[in-house]
């Protein structure tokens, strides 16, 4: 379908973006790279007043060595985020998780920001940030926050970010040499992953981010917990599932996918060194 | 060739100047308007195919500053400044362009509607990636879909284009 | 009248070689227009109103407010249908527009036609009507004892074959039911054409389709038209697959055109494709075999039962097609095979390639592989000992008299040598099951083969009289061919150029466009017939134009008939005497028609019996698939495949054929499935209707094209578009039992089938 219709605004600059955002309140959504947006907008599941276009903010896209961290600019195209020497060098697991996003076409043009800003559970790029522990820098009229990855994720497409907000950076922590490994099982080549795992195993500490098991990208709490007590693998990995609502759909029944999410975990962490 | 318009008057139109295809346009286009309804509508360029409404089987395939992207899933608005290259625009001097020579030779279509959006997908493939095999063409082509040819002399095509352009870049 | 020896030269190719596409270079530079690059001044944009409801009284049908929104032009119901309120290809039961009652989700109920789509859109959503909704009769094991829901009852067609003895018995029994998902063809080029009004009071269409003149006859018919009014002219299409045989929007854009005295274009957006369609039979089969200790088979009982959905269809054909091929590629002395196709509330279903002969081979081999097993017989050698070969009988009492080159097929590709793939464990991690996703284990990855036969009719069957026409013109040298036949990616196009060039010894061929107003019926492009019966009329119509060319130059020169060649465009006789240029040779324009015809064929009678068809073509699939059964994950490394052929018109071609057709069968193993609750299909797009991608297609590797000709047909060539989509999909799912040890009576064989057999 076409899209309804809606008022455009192309934002020249974050101070911009933030001002058209408080002008407009809730009805304004914003436009980064279009991949998760437009395609609601398309069969009219979303349907905003007022676009605010900030495909064009280039500053916002960079990928900077900061020390301990990473800092990537929310408009950074998944094509950079993948191809990045020091994403690859500094953390593997990031270039990996972006590189299962969607097709090449859609890593082009789709951003980092845009995709985790979205919210939606079964993105593959959250699960491989609330597993490396990154944090995200919000940019309001309040001023600059930075939020945790854990409280980043609040509900079914619903994020921290309130609606006169702007995602500008995510930080993630070097591990270079950490364990990892990202598992995204689908039916089908360039498919949504029906379940995946994003799994850090770094000096025996652990993080692991599931994909499509809630109705938001989660933290495995429980196999994290069992792997820091020394948990192997196969039993860490038994818990994957608790704690999560995983849906029922087309491609999967509740039970399978809890089956998936506790295979994909150990797997990933046997490929993690665990 | 001018689509109908909505006689009622558009919705608050915009301007969109963009390079097509070597060719300065510009037009003026309510925001909503899809840059594969632009290319299609707009400005005639009815090469670039629609398949489905989910982004899924790249028949829209176009090229953006040289990357593909899908235009079924970009505003017409977005790529104002952008240098936009179609299928028609991909001949050179008139003569066509490897990719498109290889998939003719190899009979790399049939009904030839996955091809215009194909054809460009591998033009960017094998552009920033000039040394891929087998698997990794089927990778990066894994965003279009085709039903005739089952995708192996597609795949023939891009690896004999991927040659040419080694041989003569 | 002299057999032209066309030797070779240099100059176009001819039938044998792999001529390239003449609408190729357009394909590749996009200026192929296919039906949705339509266009014309003062254009009206087309949409369709559809049931939200399986099954639903139409209480009121309120098109006031849509009417009266600015722009809009028309808004039609099934009131302002001036002829046949229903249409049908085998059985007119189908409505034009839904007027009381309607059958299935997405059924037409009413038109509209605005000044511009979005109008459009806004106006149909205007249209109110008023539902009473019935409960669906969806479970096709009910529907025969279920109150109609149809005039004409819910029992389409039953069909038994009773052959030999009914009550023979043997040592070895295996029993097995078997069922098949609703595919769909999934053509990439949704439906879309444009109607414009003509001054005498008909209508132009231009249309994707794959039968012209089945269309224009339906058409007429409901528009109340003499056929001759109804001018359909082939527009570009975007694949077929069989769906494109019924009518979708044709009518529907007459009407609005006719109403509106302006060109009205539709394009389906892909969720109204996917219910603007029929799909492929579901099935559910019953099978019993009886075989000796050496695994000669002796009996074959079936029961079959295929869902047609709301409306006919080809739904007859089809289960004739499944019953009669449901003992497979063998030799059965005795058989009791029972086929029924069923009207329920489900979408309808009618012609995908491979046409009610995929269900039964999904079944048959199944069965083949547990008798083998039973019997502790290798599974190809079991196939081995019963195929068929020229003179058996079929378990339709029909003898083989035409090429049945079976057990090469079987031994060309169960001997071909195994792809050359890296152990599980060496592999690359892209190259796991998984593709993409890498989530495959190398230490629980499962490698195991699998093979089947299968078998289809080509042609139509059961006394039906079908034809092609072909025109054949010659003028200053020049030929020209006009042939209806609806090119829809297949590659009629390439054929007819290299037909005229065999016949005539000319390299340039122009082709006409495909229309009814300038030639009669080519058929439909189904059935693998095309290349036999349009090629045959191609081959006709200019074998009379080389023949009346000779005649003229031998009349002109004095010289026998039979002493003169056409050759490389030139004439001349075996003495020398005679050297012309065609181009020079006759005076004015040279034009046949010519109507080719196949040989008759029989109805079955009560007990199934009949000479029903015409020929018989036969394929082998190997495939070779990784399982990781914790997952359920399958990858598909090779498909391996050998297919009777009887001669190779193009060979590019008929590999491009056998690879598309291979894909097909690919996606119904493991992927395809059209999901259907209540009778509304709940994944009606691309993300959640899963096609193969080019990660999940393997290499399809040709072991052999077998040429034995075929007596009948033009060129000794057979028929190749649908052996392809038969033994593919059972050969994946043998190697997935073998993988697994899993029974897997169900495709597609979805991952949770296998990580989670129980749930």
């Amino acid at each position: 379908m076409i899209p309804v219709a809606f008022e455009y605004e192309r934002a020249e600059s974050a101070e911009q973006a933030k001002a058209l955002l408080a002008e407009h309140g809730d009805e304004a959504k914003l436009l980064a790279g279009g991949h998760s947006l437009i395609p609601l907008m398309k069969y009219r599941l979303a349907a905003p007043a007022v676009i605010v276009d900030i495909g064009r903010l280039s500053d916002l896209s960079y990928i900077r060595d900061e020390g301990e961290q990473l800092h990537i600019g929310a408009l950074t195209r998944h094509r950079d985020v993948e191809t990045d020497a020091l994403v690859i060098g500094q953390v593997p697991l990031l270039a990996a998780a972006t590189s299962e996003v969607g097709d090449p076409q859609v890593r082009h043009r789709g951003t980092i920001g845009g995709s985790i800003a979205h919210g939606d559970p079964a993105s593959d790029i959250p699960s491989a940030l609330l597993a490396l522990r990154a944090t995200m820098v919000i940019d309001g009229p309040g001023g600059v926050r930075e939020v945790a990855s854990d409280d980043f994720f609040t509900g079914f497409l619903e994020t921290a970010i309130g609606d006169d907000e702007l995602l500008t950076e995510i930080r993630v922590p070097k591990v270079p040499d950490a364990g990892w490994s990202f598992q995204k099982f689908n039916r089908r080549a360039q498919d949504w992953a029906i379940v995946g795992a994003s799994i850090v195993v770094d000096n025996g500490s652990c993080g692991v981010g599931l994909v499509n098991m809630d109705s938001r990208p989660i933290r495995a709490g429980a196999v994290e917990a069992a792997v820091n007590n020394g948990a192997s693998a196969a039993d860490a990995a038994a818990a994957a599932a608790d704690g999560c609502s995983p849906s029922g759909d087309l491609n999967a029944s509740v039970e399978y996918r809890q089956h998936l999410a506790r295979v994909l975990t150990r797997r990933g962490l046997e490929e993690a060194g665990r | 060739m001018r689509a109908s318009t909505d006689p009622h008057g558009k919705g608050v139109t915009m301007d969109v100047t963009a390079i097509v295809n070597g060719v300065e346009r510009t037009a003026d286009v309510e925001p909503r308007v899809l840059l594969v309804h632009w290319l299609r509508d707009e400005l005639g360029l009815t090469g670039t195919n629609v398949g489905c409404d989910t982004s899924s089987c790249g028949a829209c395939t176009v090229l953006i500053d040289g990357r593909s992207a899908k235009a079924c899933n970009l505003f017409a608005v977005q790529v104002d400044g952008s240098d936009i290259t179609t299928i028609e625009g991909l001949a050179i001097d008139g003569e066509l362009h490897p990719m498109q020579q290889a998939f003719h030779e190899c009979h790399a279509l049939q009904c030839g509607y996955c091809t215009p959006g194909m054809v460009m997908a591998a033009v960017s493939l094998i552009d920033e990636y000039p040394d891929l095999g087998d698997r990794g063409v089927r990778v990066g082509l894994e965003g279009n879909l085709c039903r005739c040819t089952g995708y192996q002399n597609i795949v023939h095509a891009v690896l004999q284009a991927a040659g040419e352009q080694e041989r003569h870049p | 009248m002299t057999d032209v020896a066309t030797h070779r030269r240099t100059g176009a190719p001819r039938v044998g070689e792999s001529a390239p596409r003449p609408d190729g270079v357009a394909k590749v530079q996009g200026r192929f227009a296919f039906s949705s690059d339509l266009f014309a001044e003062n254009l009206l944009w087309g949409q369709t109103i559809r049931s939200p409801h399986a099954h639903a009284r139409i209480i009121d049908i309120d098109i006031r407010e849509a009417l009266s929104l600015p722009g809009v032009h028309a808004v039609l119901t099934a009131d302002d249908v001036p002829g046949e309120l229903h249409y049908g290809l085998e059985h007119q039961d189908q409505p034009v527009l839904a007027a009381d009652v309607v059958r299935y989700f997405g059924e037409p109920v009413a038109l509209v036609a605005a000044d511009h789509p979005e109008t459009a859109r806004r106006a149909a959503a205007a249209v109110v009507v008023s539902y009473e909704p019935l409960t669906p009769l969806v479970d096709s094991a009910l529907a025969a004892q279920a109150d109609p829901i149809h005039p004409d009852g819910n029992v389409l067609r039953t069909l038994t074959i009773r052959h030999g003895d009914l009550d023979a018995t043997a040592a070895v029994v295996v029993e097995g039911t078997y069922e098949v998902g609703m595919q769909d063809q999934a053509f990439m080029g949704p439906e879309s054409g444009m109607a414009l009004p003509s001054a005498d009071g008909g209508v132009e269409l231009f249309v994707s389709t794959q039968w012209l003149h089945a269309d224009r006859r339906q058409v007429a018919g409901c528009l109340g038209l003499p056929e001759d009014m109804v001018r359909i002219t082939l527009a570009g299409v975007g694949g077929a697959f069989g769906a494109r045989e019924d009518l979708s929007l044709h009518v529907h854009l007459c009407l609005l055109s006719q109403h509106t005295g302006r060109p009205v274009k539709m394009v389906y957006r892909r969720p109204e494709s996917f219910v603007g369609h029929v799909h492929r039979h579901p099935a559910r089969m019953w099978y019993r075999h009886h075989a000796d200790t050496d695994g000669t088979l002796v009996k074959v009982e079936a029961r079959l039962l295929l869902d047609g959905g709301a409306y006919a269809s080809s739904s007859l054909a089809v289960i004739a097609n499944a019953t009669c091929f449901a003992a497979g590629p063998y030799r059965v002395p005795h058989a009791d095979i029972e086929g029924t196709v069923v009207r329920t509330n489900n979408p309808p279903c009618g012609a995908m390639r491979g046409f009610g002969a995929v269900q039964s081979c999904f079944a048959h081999e199944a069965q083949m592989d547990k008798l083998a097993a039973a019997l502790a017989l290798d599974p190809v050698e079991l196939r081995r000992r019963n195929a068929l070969a020229t003179g058996d009988t079929l378990v339709t009492g029909q003898v083989i008299t035409g090429a049945a080159p079976v057990a090469e097929v079987i031994d060309a590709c169960a001997s071909h040598p195994l792809p050359d793939l890296a152990a599980v464990d060496e592999q690359p991690m892209m190259h796991r099951p998984g593709g993409a996703g890498r989530t495959a284990d190398a230490h629980h990855v499962r490698r195991a083969t699998g093979f089947a036969l299968g078998f289809k009719n080509l042609l139509f069957s059961e006394g039906f009289d079908d034809y092609s026409s072909a025109v054949c013109r010659l003028e200053n040298g020049a030929v020209t061919i006009t042939c209806a036949c609806a090119e829809v990616g297949q590659g009629f196009v390439t054929l007819a150029q290299q037909i005229a060039r065999e016949e005539l010894g000319i390299d340039e061929i122009v082709l006409a466009p495909a229309e009814t107003a300038t030639v009669g019926s080519a058929g439909s492009t189904s059935a693998s017939r095309q290349s036999w019966m349009s090629g045959g009329a191609v081959q006709a119509a200019c074998r009379a134009v080389r023949g009346r060319v000779l005649q003229q130059v031998a009349r002109r020169r004095g010289v026998a008939l039979d002493g003169l060649v056409l050759r490389d465009g030139i004439i001349e006789s075996l003495d020398g005497s005679v050297r012309v240029d065609l181009a020079d040779a006759v005076d004015g324009p040279i034009e046949e028609t010519a109507e080719y015809h196949h040989r008759p064929t029989q109805p079955l009678d009560e007990n199934g019996q009949g000479d029903a068809h015409v020929s018989f073509a036969f394929a082998a699939h190997r495939a070779v698939v990784d399982v990781d059964p914790e997952l359920g994950l399958v990858r598909v490394h090779d498909m391996t495949t050998a297919q009777d052929v009887g001669r190779v018109l193009n060979p590019l071609q008929a590999i491009g054929q056998i690879e598309g057709g291979t894909a097909q069968g690919v996606g119904l193993a493991v992927m395809e499935e059209l999901i259907v609750e209540d009778g509304i299909i709940k994944n009606r797009s691309f993300t959640d209707y899963l096609i193969p991608t080019t990660l999940d297609m393997p290499t399809v590797r040709i072991a052999a094209l077998i040429e034995e000709p075929e007596p009948d047909a033009p060129f000794g060539a057979k028929g190749i578009g649908e052996p392809p989509t038969i033994s593919s999909t059972p050969a994946i799912v043998a190697a997935l039992r073998a993988a697994t040890g899993l029974e897997l009576t169900r495709v597609p064989v979805r991952p949770q089938d296998i990580a989670l057999p129980r749930s």
